[in-house]
């Protein structure tokens, strides 16, 4: 055990128990899964992506390139964790990935020993030929011997939940400095919200000796935590990485409501997916540590300076019995101090600079660098090269690198702003107003101090509340920065800058020597950074190593594009409460639970629920159901619920000019207690819906829309109203929920509705195309008799709340009358056997010439008829609405085929349409169809020949009018 | 044959209203009618005065609601009233009759608020009593009415059942969570 008593702010009291690659192991609440390894002396956790190299926790962060690992099993299984952000729980379970065989004897790891011949391009320039093996064999190879934890292939199966929070202030950041800005905002009566990803608040200092007014600086971030949590306008989100900024002061934020892997209540979400919309932010990320390139950085035991210090003091845990500290700034130097306080052996500190006066006594060499390090699975030791050029190993099991800092700038750059480059601390640093309403305080602004980051806290949030002074702010610790500017040591050995996606040096240089010299050029060929860390420990030295080649400054070389998300978000969060059910409303008719009732198979029509047939004792199969109603249709009487048309309510002293203005049709002409199909048209004159337009009074109309077309129809009168006409008195409201409307069709129709209505109807009161105010069972509806059926027929609306009653009286009735409900495929068929559109038809591309109704256009203006107008779409050579009947051998039809004359081969030069709608028509007694054949409507009589080249469908077929039963419309009338 | 007989059916399963979690809870919200109003040209005012009559209240400003011993007036849209309660009939104005068009839920407790930040994107600290809104909650188009301690939110009644659904599954939720934050 690595523990050292009376350090950190783990509870010794609560012992928990975890297993690491099935060992069990031991580890104190307030562990991470990191912090417990190291405490375990597990050193050696994962393998790297390309040469399967043995690697270690290397940073104690957000910032983690190496101890990635994978918790849960079969669909649960969630892979590329960051063991440093993991709370500890009990019975935590995680194992580590990207190794064959056990993690010690990986062997994979015969691709280190081919490394030679697996630099930066290889796979591009290796692969090459055949050229079909690539995608086949290479690729498949190559990606499962490189790469990180796998995916369980399956849904995931776990609860996660979206939501929305608004703020005045949203602070991404739990140090010190988004604390100061937190207590200053929040004093000042703002909505606050704090994120930090940590389970806990406090950010960099959790992991520093350091003091606040005096005192230990925990004691002060504990005492801001109880005041802030005690605040009603402040809202503290532990956990929660703010990993995106958007439009308009929007920000994505995950949410951990449980520890990864851990279980909870079933009904508890595992996630939450934020969309933070906030009037200010302020940046509040601190920065993150670099790392220096040398010979062989990235065995297990190589670790940031800072890390190695956040381990101590955090959680009382030595990173190794022998740290060797190589550095290039003083702060490096703080972590031999923390380790010699703590009782943990400093073997030496290597500080690369000359002129450095040792603080304390220990083994210090100046003007020196790590040129080596040896131990296969662990550090065992370092090769130095002093000043005077000799070198000299050095054993060490812990090798602290210090490389100076950058601060974290991603959230700032997401809207496409760069950072700016800042000589003082020779790092990028963000600004204000890289986002809108966005202020940068602490570290991300460069403030390196605990005093800079409380005062620019505050400074932040006075900028933010529009005061100048900025509140009392306590004091601290306020020493001044060192420069750091060694970047990398020398040498032809391979010195990693990207440890998760296994890029050197010597890959860089590749990548320049290939002149790949832009950066984004180099990030690519190259792919540091392209990680799942996005190279947040790697990029600023690969730029800099980039520089030194191309001969330019770091700002000359500028950064690669910052997007979100700042850490890998599951698809699954993203997608709550977007996943099965959630996936688009359910709307259902007043029919529904009847409908399920008698076993009727449901289609989904748009977010409609509609029975598709209602099947019989004895059927087998749906055609036998579907052959069974529209007979029953034809012969005696059917009924189903079209509730699902859309319905607008149309009132007003210019409702008779405003649907002139709608429809092809003059609607002003429609008497009182009259209803006419009409025609609606696009601007830009192609079809929009049809429908029917029944006249209630003489400033009022109520308009039928297609189910589909129902909210486009709506919106489009809404624009037109209040944007083309905003002067006319017209008024339009959707009435569609509120009428259960059920369709009465066949020859006993008539018969069935005086059953129920308490005034007999008759031709003479209620002739086709009429509609009535009706008294049934104590409830006035409306029936209206219009038919997509051909038959005699009714539509019956009753106030939505009676629907689900009416219709199984009305079935009974009708089944007393030898008929019965029929569902959406009979309906279907009925109106193809009559020559009725649905959207199949006008599907968006045809105009009313097209489907036959050019003359439903009338003489006065209306909207679309100009551009309906145009040449080009009055020509013959459009493709025109048809009948079609199988004439071939084949007695078959498919909707989708294209049509090409008999003697043409069927390709897209001698393409003269295609088969929009088919059904097999039990009153023809064989199949019918309708398609879109050029200068169709002269062709009646010829044979063509309909092709599905997908479906190996070939057949001819004889063009004939679309109506295939009563065309006189006899039925209709009667 | 028998007389026809129509009865009554709500929009959801029996027994699926009232439903509580530990904080928060939803019941079916009874009104005798819903009336939509729209003033014809140039008559609001006349409207207005009308509805005072009639109602006791009258037309509330955008995005509010007014509220008498029998009714309740709610702006719905531009230039468009919802008053709720027993029908009416007015001269200057088109009326319809959206009764049975939607269905509204009471969702009220504590975390009412927590429940409505999971279903709708607006900003709820808005939206105090008496106040309207017209949004999007759950995927679908809702009037959201502020009480006092809790929302009515009326959507289309063939969307209810699922509304009701996925407004249970948000109480859950949010019931589910510990609100604790770690010091």
């Amino acid at each position: 055990m690595s523990r050292i008593d009376g350090h950190g702010l783990i509870d010794r009291s609560q012992p928990l128990g975890f297993r690491f690659n099935d060992k069990p192991l031991k580890a104190f609440a307030g562990d991470t899964l990191a912090s417990a390894l190291l405490a375990n002396d597990v050193r050696l956790v994962g393998r790297s992506f390309k040469y399967h190299r043995p690697r270690g926790i290397f940073s104690a962060g957000s910032e983690e390139p190496n101890a990635l690992v994978t918790f849960g099993q079969g669909a649960h299984q969630t892979p590329n964790i960051r063991a440093t952000e993991v709370q500890m729980y009990d019975g935590l379970d995680a194992r580590s990935q990207n190794h064959l065989g056990p993690l010690w004897a990986d062997a994979l790891a015969i691709n280190d020993w081919l490394s030679p011949f697996l630099g930066a391009g290889f796979y591009y320039k290796t692969f090459m030929w055949p050229k079909s093996f690539w995608e086949k064999l290479y690729e498949p190879i190559i990606r499962n011997a490189a790469g990180l934890g796998a995916l369980s292939g399956q849904t995931d199966p776990d609860h996660h939940e979206k939501a929305w929070a608004h703020c005045d202030v949203l602070i991404i950041g739990g140090g010190v400095a988004g604390l100061m800005a937190a207590l200053t905002a929040a004093a000042a009566g703002r909505d606050v919200i704090v994120a930090t990803d940590d389970f806990r608040f406090g950010g960099q200092l959790l992991g520093e000796v350091s003091e606040i007014n005096n005192q230990p600086a925990r004691a002060w971030i504990s005492a801001t935590i109880a005041e802030l949590n005690n605040l009603p306008n402040v809202r503290l989100m532990a956990n929660t990485n703010v990993f995106g900024a958007y439009d308009h002061g929007t920000f994505g934020a995950w949410q951990q409501n449980r520890p990864m892997g851990a279980s909870g209540p079933i009904d508890a979400p595992k996630s939450t997916f934020w969309r933070i919309v906030a009037k200010h932010c302020i940046l509040a990320t601190g920065a993150i540590e670099r790392p220096m390139a040398f010979p062989n950085n990235d065995r297990p035991g190589v670790m940031l300076a800072g890390a190695v210090r956040h381990y101590l003091n955090r959680y009382g845990v030595a990173a190794g019995q022998r740290v060797v500290v190589f550095t290039n700034n003083d702060t490096g130097w703080q972590t031999a101090a923390d380790c010699m306080a703590a009782g943990v052996s400093v073997g030496a500190v290597v500080d690369t600079r000359d002129d450095v006066e040792p603080p304390f006594r220990c083994p210090v060499y100046t003007g020196a660098t790590v040129v080596d390090t040896r131990g296969r699975l662990g550090l065992s030791g370092v090769k130095i090269r002093q000043s005077d050029g000799t070198s000299r190993w050095i054993d060490a099991d812990c090798l602290a690198v210090a490389g100076g800092w950058n601060p974290t700038v991603h959230l700032a750059c997401h809207l496409g702003a760069r950072p700016n480059w800042n000589e003082d601390i020779s790092a990028f640093v963000a600004h204000d107003g890289m986002i809108p309403n966005m202020v940068i305080a602490g570290a991300a602004a460069g403030k390196f101090s605990t005093q800079g980051a409380l005062t620019s806290g505050a400074e932040a949030a006075a900028k933010v509340l529009g005061t100048s002074a900025p509140a009392t702010v306590p004091r601290a610790e306020d020493t001044t920065y060192s420069v750091p500017t060694y970047t990398h040591v020398p040498s032809k050995k391979r010195a990693w800058l990207d440890l998760q996606n296994d890029v050197t040096v010597k890959d860089v240089r590749i990548a320049h020597q290939e002149n790949f010299a832009s950066v984004e050029h180099m990030k690519r060929y190259t792919t540091l950074g392209m990680a799942t860390d996005q190279g947040k420990t790697s990029n600023v030295l690969g730029l800099s190593i980039l520089a030194e080649l191309a001969g330019n400054t770091i700002p000359q070389t500028g950064t690669t594009t910052f997007r979100p998300p700042y850490v890998p978000i599951p698809i699954a969060a993203m997608g709550a409460g977007g996943s099965g059910k959630d996936f688009a409303p359910e709307r259902l008719t007043p029919s529904h639970d009847y409908s399920l009732g008698v076993a009727a198979p449901m289609l989904e029509a748009g977010q409609w629920y509609r029975p598709s047939w209602f099947p019989k004792e004895g059927e087998t199969h749906w055609r036998q159901s579907c052959d069974r109603e529209v007979t029953m249709v034809r012969n005696s009487v059917g009924i189903t619920d079209v509730s699902t048309l859309g319905k607008i309510d149309v009132q007003g002293a210019d409702a008779e000019r405003f649907l002139d203005l709608i429809y092809t049709n003059t609607m002003s002409k429609v008497q009182t207690g009259r209803v006419r199909y009409g025609l609606m048209l696009r601007e830009d004159g192609f079809v929009m819906d049809d429908g029917t337009c029944a006249r209630l009074g003489p400033q009022h109309f109520l308009v039928t829309t297609t189910t589909a077309a129902a909210g486009q129809v709506m919106s489009h009168m809404e624009f037109v109203q209040q944007c083309i006409v905003p002067d006319w008195d017209v008024h339009v409201i959707s009435v569609s929920d509120s009428w259960a409307q059920f369709a009465i069709a066949g020859p006993k129709s008539r018969d069935l509705i005086n059953e129920i209505v308490k005034q007999p109807i008759s031709n003479e009161t209620l002739p086709y195309m009429g509609w009535l105010p009706v008294e049934l069972g104590g409830v006035t509806g409306r029936l209206f008799r219009i038919s997509f059926s051909g038959e005699h027929a009714y539509e019956l609306a009753i106030p939505a709340r009676y629907g689900a009653s009416l219709m199984p009286q009305l079935v009974k009735r009708a089944e007393a009358m030898g008929g019965g409900a029929y569902g959406m495929e009979a309906l279907n068929v009925l109106r193809i056997e009559k020559g009725f559109l649905t959207h199949a038809e006008i599907h968006g591309r045809v105009t009313a010439r097209d489907v036959g109704m050019g003359r439903m256009i009338a003489a006065k203006d209306c909207i679309g008829k100009a551009m309906a107008g145009r040449s080009h779409l009055m020509s013959d050579e459009r493709e025109q609405m048809v009948g079609l009947r199988p004439v071939g051998a084949v007695q078959k039809l498919m909707a989708g085929s294209h049509i090409v004359n008999p003697e043409d081969e069927p390709v897209a030069a001698a393409d003269q349409g295609y088969v929009t709608s088919v059904c097999y028509s039990p009153t023809v007694k064989q199949m019918i169809g309708f398609g879109f054949v050029k200068n169709g409507r002269a062709r009646m009589g010829d044979t063509v020949r309909c092709v599905d080249l997908l479906r190996d469908f070939d057949t001819l077929c004889e063009i004939t009018s679309p109506v295939f039963v009563d065309p006189d419309g006899e039925r209709l009338r009667g | 044959m028998d007389n026809l007989v129509l009865t009554l059916t709500d929009p959801y399963e029996v027994g699926a209203v009232p439903f509580a979690v530990k904080g928060a809870e939803v019941a079916a919200c009874e009104v005798a009618g819903i009336t939509s109003v729209e003033p014809f040209k140039g008559k609001q005012d006349t409207v207005s005065t009308a509805l005072k009559t009639a109602c006791g209240v009258d037309l509330p400003d955008v995005g509010s609601s007014k509220e008498s011993a029998s009714h309740k007036i709610v702006w719905a849209q531009l230039n468009q009233w919802y008053v709720f309660g027993p029908s009416l009939t007015l001269k200057d104005a088109a009326t319809t009759d959206q009764s049975d068009g939607w269905a509204g839920l009471r969702l009220t407790g504590p975390r009412a608020f927590e429940v409505l930040s999971r279903l709708a994107p607006i900003d709820l600290r808005d939206l105090t009593r008496g106040r309207v809104v017209r949004t999007e909650c759950a995927h679908r188009m809702a009037l959201i009415i502020a009480g006092q301690d809790g929302y009515d939110i009326w959507v289309m009644r063939s969307l209810a059942r699922d509304f009701l659904r996925h407004l249970k599954e948000a109480m859950s939720s949010v019931a589910a969570i510990s609100s604790k934050i770690p010091d």
